[in-house]
């Protein structure tokens, strides 16, 4: 899963290579999102405090429900911003 | 035997020994109902995300118990409700997510382990687990 990507040949794919994403939750085996841990959120809220979605954070379902719903827990007790003005 | 967290937020103008009279109460009627505290953790003043009833701070604490009698969290959301002093709460049942219990448990060997090393005199490089209970306010630069 974390084998880097395997592009298709041809002089473009060196100039269009990226990273592939991973899923940190996987990367670090972590199997449950602390939804007090607010550092820890906070950079699957960036600028307006929406929550990342998937396709550019790279979390995989699993973690990414999980992800989801501490933040939503942490919002509601003030640890995070519904919004940023 | 279900087992709750509660999380409430004092109003900062609360000094330290009204939050402390607070969760001493919280307990006894925790108690009260032949539920019993599994442990309590008082994160201190920090900063809120947003503002609530006019507060930019709040201060923190979390109570974890046995549910004794079936609407002991009921009651206590309540109690915690009526209070003015009360800001915020958040009651969540964890009992019922393996994976959570799991997680507790690896934390609490890791600060073991941490208490440890640190015990021995060695400098603890290490960051150790990231909790809202550290030095950071944890609130962000949110306007």
């Amino acid at each position: 899963m974390s084998a880097p990507a395997k592009k298709k040949k041809g002089a473009r794919s060196k100039f269009l290579f990226r990273r592939r994403k991973f899923c940190k939750f996987c990367d670090e085996k972590v199997d449950w999102v602390d939804y007090r841990d607010a550092r820890l959120l906070m950079s699957y809220i960036p600028e307006r405090a929406k929550i990342q979605p998937r396709r550019t954070s790279g979390t995989c379902s699993t973690h990414q429900r999980q992800v989801q719903e501490a933040i939503k827990r942490a919002r509601n007790i003030a640890l995070l911003p519904f919004s940023v003005e | 035997m279900r087992q709750y967290e509660t999380i409430f937020v004092a109003d900062p103008e609360v000094p330290d020994e009204g939050v402390t009279a607070m969760t001493t109460a919280f307990a006894a009627a925790v108690a009260e109902h032949q539920g019993e505290v599994l442990k309590t953790e008082d994160w201190g003043r920090r900063r809120l995300a947003y503002e609530v009833r006019k507060r930019r701070e709040g201060h923190y604490v979390l109570v974890e118990y046995t549910c004794g009698d079936a609407g002991l969290p009921h009651e206590l959301e309540r109690r915690l409700r009526m209070n003015e002093q009360v800001i915020k709460f958040l009651t969540v049942r964890i009992d019922n997510d393996p994976k959570r219990i799991e997680w507790e448990a690896r934390r609490a060997e890791r600060e073991k382990e941490q208490a440890a090393r640190r015990a021995a005199g060695a400098a603890v490089d290490d960051a150790g687990p990231v909790r809202p209970d550290s030095d950071d306010d944890g609130g962000g630069d949110w306007a």
